[in-house]
């Protein structure tokens, strides 16, 4: 993959890794900083990619794993639900928000990355690197949590 | 059913992200050119090294000829040569472990374990060389090759030999005419093999699986003679077998041949090294690292003695050329000419250049003096075999009460001290003297055979050294490392702490002298002075740093350096004044004066000063006060010093100042018990032999200075005045 390519193929994915970075670390500025160390290691070990029908799963898993790694530095998992929902930008939708705040993050990625990403379970799978089974298991309980969340919230149809 | 947009709970994408995204690309790019200058910075020493020594190895003269970086021939369009078959379907697989130093075709190459199947561009991203054993035939799919336009070779990498080439183009299209323009010779570098076309695809390829000319050996050589290159109507015989080219070129004894033709002067004859008969190492520096009587002779003269390249001279050495020329130089200005371009003297080999006649005739005629006391000494060692190491032991010196092994058999004025060797006084229980001896609880690291030891493990690259104590690496004949040891002499409270150059950079900028590797004498360990002349005494002499010499109390050696001195002012303090202007008439330097700037011992000695022998006996750290039990203690030391030298006695002299002085401040009414009193300065005046002749102390009390002058009689016996 050439360095263009790279970088053409970043800057297409940039609202992608936004919204996974978020929906970890749930601040701007660390979605920054994760995004940038996951740019620039995957820079450097992209002549290790050996198809790049694989690119965006193995960019977004070394996200993830920067995120991962921001979070034990901060030794924090998510924020306070008040802290967060004043955190979130006006254009958010803050009940929503608050909703996928509350699930575990277990639950939260495979969702994201299913539903609102288009992953398959094969690519969530190779991702966050467990079995596939799981994440079919996952994204079910997921749906049901949120399911249950939202109704004692409010309506979100 | 529930429908939920998930995107509503992200706002729009902040800017930052972007910057973000940019930022790492950046970043990226950055590291990779630094990782790639690194790389091939490494690659161009390693190889030059290992391309040598593989040489040396086989057997000098003797040794396979094959086109290396040492001396490639200049670029020929030849090298671009298309019939070579390499794999052009998808790049090669190999196998390599992170910490090796190759690459291979066989995963478990040489009982190889762990071996990581990569890809050979990463591989060679990494550093890595081929395996001379398993790596027969490799090519690597090339997509581009780069080059600039004031440049001779085309390369593979973006940055090569540490070089930026900005231009580059298709390297499929390189046979083609639309390219003829920007077709250039394949970089010995990264190219060495040259690059091969194959179903319209460009590929280097990094090993030969045949070579032109037939390996050197002594069945096709004729035993053991050297043997040399030579075409029939050709003038000059070579030692590689497509030197400028040359084709047809047949392997013959250098004996036979060298009646009739000349040594080839691009791959022969020019390029100096020096070595000396012992070392291990040959040099592209006459003095490098403080060695003396140097010989020069070509690199393959000295790899015939089994001679490795430095690592300290031969990978740091900067030569001044012009792009595309011939020679390189020791200066950017040789003769009327200006050369701009500066790089690493193995750059400048591996680019094909030679050394300027020029400006290399000068230094090789002075190192030429030596020849024949090179060639007889290595001719002796030769016949005599392998030497038994530490042949000699350096005495040491015990009194009959005392508790200390002494270095210095007068150290603060010890008499009747007994020479003996070290394995005897420990024998006997002494240990090392804490003020002429090291301090043994400091730990050094030494190679085996090793001259130096060293504060730091890898000082100088050195591998495989084990930790010892200085002063058991001076009963094994070590000296301190000019590099790392010097400022750790100097630096006993950084114990512990120092651990890398790096350390030392930080913890002690600059040694006294300022100048790490600038000032150089004779010493020997035995002895108390240091020389500036080798036969001054018989002694073995050791040519290290001034440092060294003051670091161990050596003083400058009353024979052999400068004339005799009128006064000598010891504490007068330098600060405010114009040191030229003060020092113009005087001898001696001034090693105590806290106000003088750092490099004050570089700078005298520079000027042809000595250094105080006086001074030079003190335990110098412990001049940052001047409270008077310090300064007492010193001064009875040198004094003490003084009298097992010159044979005068005066240590009296100082307590009778004292008494002196505090008998004046009663006469004056001012006596205080409290310690008003103290020294503020002293001056030995020396007569024409060199003896002491007169002491003044300058006393000061409640701030009013007052001093006391001692004549010494010819008789022995003192005149003293006190004058306010």
């Amino acid at each position: 993959m050439s360095d263009q390519d790279f970088a053409a193929r970043v800057h297409a994915m940039e609202r992608k890794l936004y919204r996974i970075a978020h929906a970890i670390l749930w601040n701007d500025a660390d979605c920054a900083d994760a995004i940038q160390d996951a740019v620039f290691r995957g820079w450097m070990k992209k002549g290790s990619l050996r198809e790049e029908k694989y690119f965006e799963t193995w960019l977004i898993r070394i996200l993830i794993n920067e995120c991962k790694s921001i979070m034990r530095r901060q030794r924090l998992s998510v924020l306070p639900l008040d802290e967060a929902a004043n955190a979130a930008a006006p254009d958010a939708d803050p009940q929503l928000r608050a909703a996928l705040q509350q699930l575990p993050e277990k639950y939260r990625m495979p969702l994201l990355l299913h539903h609102l990403e288009g992953y398959s379970l094969a690519e969530i799978s190779a991702m966050l690197n467990i079995p596939q089974p799981l994440v079919k298991s996952r994204l079910h309980q997921a749906r049901g949590a949120l399911r249950r969340i939202l109704k004692s919230g409010g309506e979100h149809a | 059913m529930i429908r939920i947009d998930f995107d509503r709970a992200f706002a729009k994408t902040p800017d930052c992200i972007h910057s973000a995204i940019e930022m790492g690309i950046r970043k990226g790019q950055k590291k990779m050119k630094i990782q790639s200058k690194i790389i091939n910075l490494a690659a161009i020493a390693a190889g030059l090294a290992i391309t040598i020594a593989v040489a040396a190895a086989a057997g000098g003269f003797n040794a396979a000829p094959r086109p290396d970086v040492l001396a490639q021939p200049p670029a020929t369009d030849e090298r671009l040569h298309t019939p070579e078959p390499a794999p052009a379907d998808e790049e090669s697989m190999v196998y390599c472990t992170d910490g090796g130093r190759y690459y291979h075709m066989d995963e478990h190459c040489s009982g190889m374990q762990g071996a990581i199947r990569r890809p050979l561009s990463e591989a060679l991203d990494m550093g890595k060389d081929a395996c001379a054993v398993c790596v027969t035939d490799v090519s690597l799919h090339l997509d581009y090759i780069y080059y600039s336009e004031d440049e001779q070779y085309m390369h593979r990498m973006e940055y090569c030999g540490g070089v930026h080439y900005p231009l580059r183009a298709q390297a499929a299209n390189l046979s083609s005419e639309a390219d003829a323009s920007i077709r250039k010779s394949p970089c010995p570098l990264c190219l060495p093999n040259g690059i091969s076309m194959e179903d319209g695809k460009a590929f280097a390829v990094l090993r030969e699986t045949s070579t032109a000319a037939p390996e050197p050996t002594a069945e096709n050589n004729g035993g053991e003679e050297p043997a040399v290159y030579c075409t029939e109507g050709g003038k000059y015989y070579h030692v590689h077998s497509d030197c400028s080219g040359m084709l047809g070129a047949t392997l013959v004894p250098l004996e036979r041949i060298a009646q009739q033709k000349e040594p080839c002067p691009l791959c022969i004859a020019p390029l100096h090294v020096f070595c000396t008969p012992k070392g291990n190492y040959y040099h592209s520096d006459r003095s490098c690292s403080g060695m003396v009587g140097a010989t020069a002779m070509s690199v393959e003269e000295a790899l015939w003695w089994y001679k490795q390249p430095c690592p300290i001279c031969i990978s740091s050495r900067i030569v001044y050329f012009a792009v595309g020329g011939k020679y390189y130089h020791n200066e950017p200005r040789c003769g009327s000419d200006y050369y701009e371009h500066a790089g690493k003297w193995l750059y400048a080999l591996s680019a094909g250049m030679i050394d300027c006649p020029d400006c290399m005739d000068e230094v090789v005629s002075e190192a030429d003096e030596n020849q024949d006391a090179f060639w007889a000494e290595l001719k002796a060692q030769e016949e005599a075999g392998p030497q038994p190491f530490s042949s000699a032991e350096p005495p040491v010196y015990i009194t009959e009460n005392g508790i200390y092994t002494h270095y210095d058999s007068i150290c603060c004025g010890i008499s009747g001290a007994q020479s003996l060797s070290y394995a005897q006084a420990q024998a006997m229980g002494r240990i090392s003297c804490p003020v002429c001896g090291p301090n043994p609880r400091e730990r050094v690291y030494a190679t085996e055979n090793g001259k130096y030891y060293h504060c730091v493990e890898n000082c100088s690259g050195m591998q495989r050294a084990l930790a010892t104590t200085p002063i058991e690496a001076q009963w094994e004949e070590k000296w301190a490392c000019p590099v790392c040891m010097v400022p750790y002499v100097y630096e006993l409270e950084t114990e512990g702490s120092i651990r890398s150059i790096a350390d030392l950079q930080r913890l002690m900028p600059y040694t006294d002298s300022g100048l790490m590797l600038n000032d150089f004498v004779y010493t020997a360990l035995d002895e108390n002075c240091y020389h500036l002349n080798a036969d001054c005494s018989n002694s073995a002499k050791e040519y290290e740093m001034l440092e060294l010499a003051l670091a161990r109390n050596q003083f400058a050696c009353p024979e052999c350096i400068g004339s005799l001195p009128k006064d000598i002012d010891l504490f007068e303090t330098a600060f405010g004044q114009d040191l030229d202007a003060l020092w113009e008439n005087w001898r001696y330097s001034h090693c105590w004066i806290d106000d003088l700037k750092v490099g004050c011992y570089s700078w005298i000695f520079t000027n042809g000063r000595d250094t105080i022998p006086v001074c030079s006996v003190f335990d110098r750290r412990t001049t940052d006060n001047y409270q008077l039990d310090v300064y007492f203690k010193g001064a009875e030391d040198s004094l003490r010093f003084l009298q097992s030298v010159t044979a005068k006695p005066f240590s009296h002299i100082y307590p009778l100042a004292m008494e002196m002085a505090q008998q004046h401040l009663q006469d004056t009414e001012r006596y205080d018990e409290s310690g008003n009193l103290y020294v503020d300065d002293l001056t030995l005046r020396f007569d024409e032999n060199r003896q002491v002749s007169g002491i003044i102390v300058y006393f000061k009390a409640f701030d009013e200075p007052f001093t006391i002058e001692f004549s010494i009689l010819e008789n022995g016996e003192f005149e003293s005045s006190i004058r306010s």
